[in-house]
């Protein structure tokens, strides 16, 4: 059996945010949506470097778009969850909730 | 929509920074954000850039300090026995002494950058930065003692701050150099095509 891969932190936020957003998933609408569901500001380096860190791994593909007037004739990288990509996801909050269960600490802050 | 700073457009299509990162940039300004947040975010792209060529071409990286200290040695060389005898018997504070050596000092710093960027055309501005920092650490260390003392005598002797602003001189040729050897030297991407230095829409 395989060993089981795991996301660092900011890696599981930027491969949320690619899932959530599906087709239209580029750089400006993953920084504003780690931006508003996290309330953590990102700079589009840190979100790239992230991006092409998930690219080496294969958990992300990417495909560029047509170049548009006003990104100043550059195209968009459209980045895609591949079902690897998915699998580790599933795995990392798995290890995480099993981590996070039975912690009375944790659980009483929930209430 | 606006679309200004040409020249720090130009500066991460000459970085090399991903072309779609640029535009995830310039659309987001384009928006309405802040001077400040284009200038944080174009410092964050080329700050990234650079850390990933280094971390994925480390060997590239000792091979650029190797060729740049190499060129280096051979241009001083060169320029010891061009400018030198030109030079002999002046003082060190006299005005030619300082053209010449500065001078000297910024064409064999731009002929060393050149020779490190075209060596490394697919990763030049990470390989030409990590020669810049090395060659700059190198100099401050050898000349550690030297300043240390110049810095103290130059308190209450007015006449060691001129030696003091030849030091500083000398640091600001080396990184000058440098940069202009950069530029000389288009930069192409890993697949091997040239970089345009031109933006369309800026």
């Amino acid at each position: 059996m395989a060993t089981p891969q795991y996301l660092g932190e900011f890696e599981l936020v930027v491969m949320l945010a690619v899932i959530r957003l599906g087709e239209g998933a580029y750089g400006v609408p993953i920084s504003r949506e780690i931006e508003e569901k996290t309330g953590r500001e990102t700079s589009f380096g840190t979100v790239y470097a992230t991006l092409e860190r998930l690219l080496e791994k294969g958990l992300v593909r990417s495909e560029l778009g047509d170049p548009t007037p006003e990104r100043g004739g550059r195209a968009k990288r459209y980045f895609h969850a591949t079902p690897t990509g998915l699998r580790v996801v599933r795995q990392t909050r798995q290890a995480l909730t099993e981590l996070w269960h039975g912690v009375p600490e944790l659980e009483r802050g929930m209430a | 929509m606006r679309y200004r700073h040409g020249i720090a457009n130009w500066l991460l299509r000459r970085l090399g920074v991903d072309d779609a990162l640029t535009g995830d940039i310039l659309e987001e300004y384009a928006r309405g954000h802040s001077r400040v947040w284009y200038a944080k975010q174009v410092l964050g792209a080329l700050c990234v850039s650079v850390w990933c060529s280094l971390r994925d071409h480390k060997l590239l990286a000792i091979r650029a300090i190797c060729v740049g200290f190499g060129a280096q040695w051979a241009f001083s060389l060169i320029g010891w026995y061009v400018v030198y005898p030109w030079l002999r018997g002046r003082p060190m504070t006299s005005v030619i002494w300082w053209i010449g050596t500065q001078l000297g000092l910024l064409v064999s710093s731009t002929a060393t950058a050149w020779v490190v960027a075209r060596t490394h055309r697919a990763h030049q501005a990470a390989m030409l930065l990590t020669f810049m920092i090395c060659e700059l650490l190198w100099y401050v260390y050898a000349t550690l003692g030297w300043v240390r003392m110049l810095v103290v005598d130059s308190i209450d002797q007015p006449r060691f701050r001129l030696y003091l602003a030849y030091y500083f001189t000398t640091i600001l040729m080396m990184t000058a150099g440098t940069f202009l050897g950069g530029i000389l030297d288009p930069p192409i991407n890993a697949k091997g095509i040239p970089l345009a230095g031109g933006d369309q829409n800026t």
